[in-house]
């Protein structure tokens, strides 16, 4: 079972995967002081990072993430399995470990996923 | 108040809510609405009604047992049919024939639809079985011009939706046929509650931005506001673009017709509130954002469309009639009346003027105020006084105290009938106040003799008492109706009763209201 697949394309495992849950709400107080909430959507928001990538594995992630909206199998951990969901990314940045004989190396490759 | 389980009472006032908005949008034609069909099929079962596969009903009243696998459940899902046919209300049409093994029908099961006149709509809308969420999954559609040549042609396979929109460039048809191949469920009988002839559009969170409902009645019935019902859609597919040539911009039309809801989680599940059935008015493609904005109203302000005038005399004629034939004149079948207007006669003379005020007209003479419910019903009613109250909002439900206003006090009354069109009276109805406003009816010419002319007066002067006008910003509650009595409490004394006069409900993925109501001091 793959951690992370976007688009159908199973990415390298992240060597950091976080799933932040976010409840979507609008909060206030009502007139006796108590907070009453109007809950609107419970969203995920996924921080990734890879410690080490290959040209082509550095290139799988980004092309994977571009353009927009893009559908996101992963591994949810208040189910304790696989869900499926549309989200956009966050800004990706892409430092180089080393060039060697033309041939790049990337570390720490970190960005974000957002459901939509 | 429009009725509701308990559980919705209970989540509706909830420290924590979930509030969902549901828009379901119908891009017809209006024309194939007043034109003839005739509809045929290729089986019926005898639990069956093709009639009702162009009524713009939906879903079916029962989920009748039938002979079918899983279908014939004792576990409180299914009904027995009733042997007379109209007892089973919506049943939508059923074929008589069950498909085999694969779930493929042996001869496709054709429903054709023949118009009296040549129709254009971007596309066709198929609602299956939303009862038991079974659909075709291999279907054809196909659309011929006046001379049964065929001028498009679709084929739909692996279907998944119970309401599935076909879009295409369906111009000047006549007829329209869907063919259904395969089902979803093997050894099934095919099942079809709908098709409409444009496409049906249901938007729910994930794109409807906002929805905004201005609801108001008037105590004195001094004017009859529509309720307006304005909402916001994604556009970044740029369907309601003017210039977008596949989009639906050329397709909009006045009066289509607009569904609205409000929900709210009560427990895994959804409950919903209609709030009305209305008419499109107006729509743009939102300038400098991937939005459309639709505003819709009721078939009231349809009523201004309709003139009607009377010259001669009417006798035995009361005003529950008059209301009967003015909504007659505008076509209008969803109304109700007050029967105590049956026993209030008028010679219903009347010069010319919209069915809109003339409705107005014997609402006053009547003692009665308009609106409109939830369930999209134009009512005429005598309203009580206040002796019990429908719902109780607490300062918990208020995002700050109800702020009060006094309306002036009024010292009399003057009311002129008529007892023909150019002879007229006066009669005056004191209060107990020494100062105040004089109020002045003078042009109903519905009221026809003193008698009446005191009752009008005397219902104006009570209306005068309920002076205490509330305004509250609070969380909202869909079911509430106009002239529902309601109780709220404020932090001096007992709780006020009121009636509701206007609400504006706003939904923006959480709902908020303001509600406006009048009381006595």
């Amino acid at each position: 079972m793959a951690l992370i697949t976007v688009n159908g394309v199973v990415l390298p495992t992240p060597s950091d995967y976080q799933v932040g849950i976010q409840d979507l709400s609008k909060s206030e107080r009502n007139a006796n002081g108590t907070l009453i909430m109007e809950l609107i959507a419970t969203k995920r928001k996924i921080e990734l990072g890879w410690s080490a990538l290959t040209q082509s594995e550095m290139s799988q992630i980004l092309k994977s993430v571009k353009g927009g909206f893009f559908t996101v199998t992963y591994f949810d951990p208040e189910i304790g399995g696989n869900k499926t969901g549309t989200f956009y990314a966050g800004d990706r940045q892409s430092p180089i470990l080393m060039f060697k004989n033309g041939v790049p190396t990337y570390k720490d490759l970190k960005f974000n996923i957002i459901e939509r | 108040m429009y009725n509701t389980t308990q559980k919705f009472k209970d989540a509706i006032y909830a420290p924590t809510r979930t509030v969902k908005g549901r828009v379901t949008f119908d891009i017809t034609d209006t024309s194939v609405l007043s034109d003839t069909v005739t509809t045929t099929v290729t089986s019926e079962f005898a639990v069956s009604n093709k009639s009702q596969l162009t009524d713009k009903v939906r879903a079916n009243s029962f989920n009748i047992a039938t002979l079918e696998n899983d279908r014939f459940k004792l576990d409180g899902s299914f009904n027995f049919a009733d042997d007379t046919l109209a007892n089973n209300k919506i049943t939508g049409w059923c074929s008589n024939v069950l498909c085999d093994s694969a779930s493929a029908f042996s001869t496709s099961q054709t429903l054709s639809f023949v118009f009296g006149s040549l129709h254009s709509s971007a596309g066709i809308t198929v609602t299956f079985d939303t009862t038991n969420s079974e659909y075709a999954t291999d279907f054809d559609v196909s659309a011929f011009d006046g001379s049964n040549n065929l001028i498009y042609s679709t084929s739909i396979i692996g279907n998944t939706d119970v309401l599935k929109q076909i879009y295409g460039q369906f111009l000047n048809y006549k007829r329209i046929d869907v063919v259904i191949k395969k089902w979803n469920v093997p050894y099934r009988r095919a099942r079809v509650s709908e098709v409409d002839f444009g496409i049906v559009k249901v938007y729910t969170d994930d794109n409807l931005i906002s929805l905004n409902l201005v609801d108001e009645t008037d105590l004195f019935t001094t004017n009859i506001p529509s309720p307006e019902l304005k909402f916001t859609v994604d556009n970044s597919d740029r369907a309601f673009n003017i210039l977008n040539p596949s989009g639906f911009y050329k397709f909009l039309q006045q009066r289509q017709t607009v569904v609205a809801e409000l929900g709210v989680d009560v427990g895994g599940s959804i409950e919903y509130v209609p709030l009305g059935n209305y008419l499109l008015w107006e729509w743009r493609s939102d300038e400098g954002s991937l939005t459309a904005t639709l505003t819709s109203r009721t078939n009231l302000d349809l009523m201004n469309s309709y003139s009607y005038s009377n010259l001669v005399a009417k006798s035995s004629y009361s005003l529950y009639q008059m209301a009967v034939d003015m909504f007659t004149i505008c076509g209008i079948t969803n109304y109700s009346i007050d029967i105590a207007l049956q026993s209030i006669l008028t010679n219903a003379l009347v010069e010319q003027a919209s069915c809109r005020d003339i409705l107005q007209m014997i609402a006053i003479a009547g003692c009665a105020n308009i609106f409109v419910t939830r369930d999209n019903k134009i009512t005429l009613k005598v309203v009580p006084s206040i002796t019990a109250t429908a719902d109780t909002i607490t300062l918990n439900e208020m995002y700050n105290e109800a702020q009060v206003e006094l309306q002036k006090t009024t010292r009399a009354v003057n009311v002129t009938y008529f007892t023909n069109l150019t002879t007229s009276a006066v009669v005056t109805a004191n209060s107990s106040y020494a100062t105040g406003d004089t109020l002045n009816l003078e042009n109903n010419t519905l009221i026809n003799n003193s008698t009446q002319a005191n009752n009008v007066a005397s219902w104006i002067l009570n209306r005068c008492n309920y002076r205490a006008e509330y305004t509250m910003n609070w969380r909202g509650n869909p079911s509430h109706e106009m002239f529902d009595a309601i109780s709220f409490q404020n932090s001096y004394s007992q709780d006020m009763n009121a009636y509701v006069t206007r609400t504006e409900l706003n939904y923006e993925g959480y709902l908020s209201a303001k509600t406006v109501a009048r009381g006595i001091v």
